[in-house]
């Protein structure tokens, strides 16, 4: 029985080690935040963009578009603690996506970045707060849902 | 007997104020920016990389940003732990290198901070990766023109404009001979660095196959 309480515990000791992060490279990090598009006009962009994230963060969602460029902001508040150990934790997801022409199509760019800030909210002024989302697994996960939408965009307009 | 202490003392005290030169913003400016006519953002990025992980490849960690298509910056964050007879020191090297690519070619600046933790405020947060919430980077500007030297020396190797790899060596000779002055620790540290070299250049200029047709 001892045996085998050691061997638990010394499992989810050694796990940790399995977990470090894994460091990518540029490369890798250029290729899972590009692609280019064909036969896609700007505004069809614009609209699959502003549908996938009305869909995902709903009315927690603020979007800002500026000429190529599209923001699209998360707010959240978290709080932890207890008794006077109590601390209010501010969130911002937000992400930048930047639609390019070339020269058989379009190019597009995207950027997720995360903040957290303990006790003090984040200024809403700061379009990017925080740094880069260091995965790839996020960016998977837009171009998936976009490639999507592009797909069914027939009734995009009314959500 | 007493005087001659006071001189001691005053000598060592003084000695503090024979400080580094100050840097005017111009020539800031210039030792931490790069014109490289020709090559594009991705291959400065992927040359910076590449220097980093030769340096430490194990302690380096990385990131990366897009403010547009054309404005790309790699992060570099080295934590480091020295540890002396009496006495240890541990910080961050945050390192950050923004391209700004054209159709001519790419310019590239470089910013370098360091940040020292003391060794008594050792919390949980300085055993992780750091990842500070509002500003980049953490800790003070490193102004010194030998770091900015050693590292611009070794991107044009990487990049194909310069035939040899500054080595640690070479940069603290030159340091000696007062061509430039300052700390080259960030890179240059035997305590905690690896400092491979590269076995050859990313990019092959035109230099080389210049060479083979003409020998030097």
């Amino acid at each position: 029985m001892k045996k085998i309480f050691f061997l638990a515990v010394s499992i989810i000791f050694l796990t940790s080690c399995t977990t470090a992060n894994k460091q990518l490279s540029y490369k890798e990090w250029s290729s899972s935040t590009t692609r280019e598009y064909a036969g896609i006009s700007n505004n069809q962009f614009f609209l699959a963009v502003e549908k996938l994230f009305l869909l995902d963060y709903g009315n927690e969602l603020s979007l800002k578009r500026m000429n190529e460029t599209i923001f699209a902001k998360r707010n959240r508040v978290t709080r932890t603690g207890w008794w006077i150990f109590k601390s209010t934790n501010y969130h911002v997801d937000s992400w930048r996506i930047n639609i390019s022409p070339t020269k058989d199509g379009t190019k597009i760019t995207i950027q997720a970045n995360y903040a957290l800030s303990a006790g003090k909210p984040i200024p809403d002024s700061v379009m990017m707060p925080g740094m880069p989302v260091h995965n790839t697994e996020i960016y998977d996960q837009f171009w998936v849902k976009l490639d999507y939408l592009l797909k069914n965009n027939d009734n995009t307009n009314n959500l | 007997m007493n005087k001659t202490w006071l001189l001691v003392f005053s000598l060592i005290l003084l000695s503090g104020c024979s400080s580094t030169p100050e840097l005017t913003r111009d020539e800031f400016a210039s030792i931490t920016t790069r014109e490289y006519p020709g090559l594009t953002g991705e291959q400065v990025l992927q040359a910076s990389e590449k220097l980093f992980r030769l340096a430490d490849g194990d302690d380096f960690k990385f990131n990366y940003s897009r403010d547009n298509p054309a404005i790309e910056t790699i992060y570099a964050t080295r934590k480091w732990t020295e540890y002396l007879v009496f006495s240890s020191a541990t910080g961050f090297d945050y390192w950050k290198l923004t391209t700004v690519s054209g159709e001519q070619g790419t310019i590239a600046t470089i910013q370098l901070n360091r940040h020292i933790v003391s060794k008594i405020v050792w919390t949980y947060r300085y055993m992780n990766p750091p990842i500070p919430a509002h500003q980049w980077p953490e800790g003070e500007g490193i102004k010194n023109t030998s770091i900015y030297d050693l590292y611009w020396a070794r991107m044009d190797y990487l990049l194909g404009k310069r035939e040899d790899w500054m080595t640690c060596k070479m940069s603290k000779e030159r340091i000696k001979l007062k061509v430039v002055w300052g700390d080259n620790d960030f890179l240059c540290n035997f305590l905690n660095l690896k400092d491979d070299i590269p076995d050859s250049p990313l990019i092959v200029s035109n230099l080389e196959s210049i060479y083979k047709i003409f020998p030097k």
